[in-house]
């Protein structure tokens, strides 16, 4: 079992991350579904805790049958814990106020099967006691944002899993909420579905809105998770950071641009000097599937292939995002650049801004020299709490570039 | 008070956009009509078979309404997981039962509201072995149904909107359409008859009774509903409606005789006979008071739909909420 929570305990009181408002504190809770008699049946969720900060992307990974969605229920007030405490919002679950401040997408999004997705819309805005234009104009911009304007005048009854899944996330998001809590939001979606429920999910962080999602679908969380727990058997495994569980301590990879062949002699014969060669991999990068596939539909879209089903949400719902055109033309430098460096770890390591390619080499050199040296346990903390520093630095370089509103 | 009246609105749409609504409605109004256009040589009791058959047909078909419904609008949505997306919301679940329990009781009444214009109409209709069937009042009525349904192809084909739902509240309204041109603009006379029939108002407070004991039995299938599946919920509120129906001959006379549980069970479990008057119709006879009998027994109901509700309040208020998974 890796627990890393000691490590993120241990990080110096100074970093933003520990003055940040708690949203949801959880201690010590279990659940046990008992049967007609009252005996156990099933324990659920055994003793889990944990706490989500404002602003976390938080991730509930575990396989079927973990405890996920038991553990959302009870967040949600809708099951009572059998042992433990839980606040949201510095107030029990059970508060309905606190709830004007969370959206919730059910793992099953069965909605009424009589309304078109315009109903739909309605009613659960009429719920949040919504003005009437408010509520048109929100609808609107969700339909549009999960790809379902077309298909309006259809029951939701007769639309297909993945056209459920979207209209219960539109549902979700009627309330502009603080807390977004996404049980399995993947689930039934295409491929496309999924970048842009992510995409969704990663603005709706850049706005500062809390969001918990779970999974089981790894794939699903790596990109846009900042902590996650995993869950065994109702248990938490381990939680952390995905850099602080991901990151492999002993090894070190260079991405660089084909380099001629005897260069590449050259360097290999300098590592190997140091490295038995059996401990060397060279390979080229492979895409994943993931971006092959988008890649692939991006191309048939441009040749403006038809579709009947699900067309794609092409833009987040303009009352989510932070302000007008500009402001999501910003975001989308953002995601860009996010998406830019999180494939080169390295960058990570440096601790200077990454100005030229050559500076980046020669400190990925150093760093790679480094790395070479087996790290005593203790020093891993502070390795971990410098990256931190470095991702805020570079953090706040974006958002000045950006025009530091986010 | 928002989330009450939406979620209350909403139930009664969903519900009467299922087919069975459409169809409960068509079937029993279409029968009740039927009853009175055949002859049933039936010495000279005709009208009272037909008032009875009628009447028991609209209390019977309420009870099944009233348990489909409770279990489609309750039941159905925990076993789904559409309510835990209404709970999720800043929905009080007293607010959520009751609005649940008014959608229902909206949808119910309507069902029996139409059976009843017909068995007014079959009232006025009914005829012994020297009259004659009511063709044009038929021919009417089953217009009216007919054109129901074409309403509903209509809204369908040109703006996509259910069939099910917009036939069967435009029948509610045909019906009622129908009811009162062929009672005040229609006049019936049977060969050899000078008066001309008429409705017998007198099935007027049998009727209010009967939505009364509706009401009652809403509750009640809401309450079973918190927890229960439809059959269950079906066998409960039938085992409740039987017991009650011989509450007075099985728990009254040994309350009478001081047994305590007789008492108090004859005390709590609903006393449906209170809602039957259609035995005291009798011939000629007009019901003195029978208003004032109307006024009581609805105060003996509101204390049974108070105990039903907080019953089911209480079923419902802890309950875990988890869905299928
Ligand atoms: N309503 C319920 N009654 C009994 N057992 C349940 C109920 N809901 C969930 N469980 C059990 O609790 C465990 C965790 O379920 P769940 O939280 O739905 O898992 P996950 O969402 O991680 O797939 C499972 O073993 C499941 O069988
Ligand atoms: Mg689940």
């Amino acid at each position: 079992m890796i627990d890393l929570t000691e490590n993120i305990e241990k990080q110096p009181a100074s970093t933003p991350t520990d003055n940040r408002e708690n949203v949801v504190s959880v201690r010590a809770l279990s659940k046990v579904f008992k049967d007609f008699w009252g005996r156990p049946k099933a324990k659920a969720v055994n003793d889990v805790s944990f706490e989500i900060k404002k602003g976390e992307v938080f991730g509930l990974l575990g396989p079927n049958g973990s405890g996920k969605s038991t553990t959302i229920k009870m967040l949600l007030g809708l099951l009572n814990p059998t042992k433990g405490f839980i606040e949201i919002f510095g107030h029990s679950p059970r508060h309905v106020k606190t709830k004007e401040r969370i959206g919730y997408l059910p793992e099953e999004s069965y909605l009424y099967k009589y309304l078109d997705s315009r109903e739909t819309l309605d009613f659960f805005g009429n719920l949040f006691q919504l003005h009437s234009e408010e509520r048109a104009k929100r609808a609107e911009q969700l339909l549009e944002m999960v790809g379902l304007n077309q298909v309006r005048s259809r029951t939701v009854g007769e639309f297909s899993k993945g056209m459920q899944r979207r209209i219960g996330l539109a549902q979700a998001l009627i309330n502009d909420p603080d807390l977004v809590i996404l049980d399995e939001p993947t689930a039934g979606l295409d491929p496309i579905g999924c970048r842009e429920v992510k995409d969704l999910i990663t603005a709706l962080a850049n706005r500062g809105k809390t969001v918990i999602i779970s999974s089981h679908l790894l794939s699903d969380v790596e990109d846009v998770c900042d902590r996650v727990v995993i869950y065994y058997g109702g248990k938490i495994q381990a939680m952390g950071t995905l850099k602080e569980l991901l990151t492999e301590r002993e090894t070190v990879r260079l991405t660089l641009p084909t380099l001629p062949r005897e260069k590449m002699d050259q360097v290999l014969a300098m590592i190997r000097k140091d490295v038995a060669e059996d401990r060397i991999q060279i390979d080229n990068p492979t895409q994943n599937l993931e971006s092959y596939f988008l890649g692939v539909v991006k191309r048939a879209r441009e040749n403006e292939q038809q579709t009947s089903g699900a067309t794609s949400g092409s833009t987040v719902a303009h009352y989510l995002r932070e302000g007008g055109e500009e402001k999501d033309q910003k975001a989308k430098i953002l995601d860009r650049l996010a998406a830019d460096l999180a494939p080169t770890p390295i960058a990570e390591l440096l601790e200077e801004k990454p100005a030229t390619t050559e500076q980046k080499q020669d400190a990925n050199l150093a760093s790679l020299a480094e790395a070479e040296a087996p790290k005593p346990v203790a020093p891993v903390v502070s390795k971990a709490a410098e990256r931190k520093a470095s991702d805020e630095k570079a953090d706040d370089k974006l958002s000045s570039l950006l025009g530091g509103d986010n | 008070m928002r989330a009450f009246t939406t979620i209350a609105a909403n139930t009664f749409l969903e519900l009467v956009r299922q087919p069975v609504f459409l169809l409960l409605s068509t079937a029993t109004t279409s029968f009740i009509i039927i009853l009175a256009g055949m002859p049933y040589f039936g010495f000279g009791e005709d009208a009272k078979l037909v008032r009875d058959s009628s009447l028991a047909i609209t209390l019977f078909v309420g009870l099944l309404a009233a348990v489909v419904a409770a279990s489609s609008a309750v039941a159905g949505e925990l076993r789904t997981g559409t309510a835990l997306a209404v709970l999720s919301k800043p929905v009080p679940r007293v607010a959520f039962l009751l609005g649940k329990y008014c959608g229902i009781v909206a949808a119910v009444w309507l069902l029996a509201f139409t059976n009843l214009l017909a068995s007014l109409l079959a009232s006025r209709m009914a005829y012994d072995a020297y009259g004659d069937a009511d063709t044009l009042g038929i021919a009417v009525f089953f217009g009216a149904i007919a054109l129901s349904f074409l309403f509903g192809a209509f809204t369908n084909y040109f703006h996509r909107r259910n069939l099910s739902g917009d036939a069967f509240l435009s029948q509610v309204i045909l019906v009622t359409g129908v009811f009162l041109i062929l009672t005040f603009a229609v006049e019936l006379k049977h060969p050899g008859q000078s008066a001309a029939q008429t409705v017998d108002w007198r099935l007027l407070p049998a009727g209010a009774l009967i939505l009364f004991a509706l009401l009652l039995l809403s509750a009640i299938a809401l309450a079973c509903s918190t927890r229960l599946d439809t059959v269950p919920t079906l066998i409960v509120c039938t085992i409740i409606f039987l017991a009650g129906l011989v509450s007075d001959y099985a728990f009254g006379r040994p309350a009478e005789q001081g047994a305590w549980w007789a008492a108090i069970t004859h005390a709590i479990l609903p006393n449906w006979q209170l809602f039957w008057i259609t035995d005291a119709i009798q011939s000629d006879r007009t019901l003195d008071g029978i208003w004032r009998y109307v006024a009581k027994t609805a105060i003996y109901l509101s204390a049974h739909i108070g105990i039903a509700l907080v019953v089911a309040y209480s079923l419902f208020e802890n309950r875990d909420l988890a869905g299928d998974a």
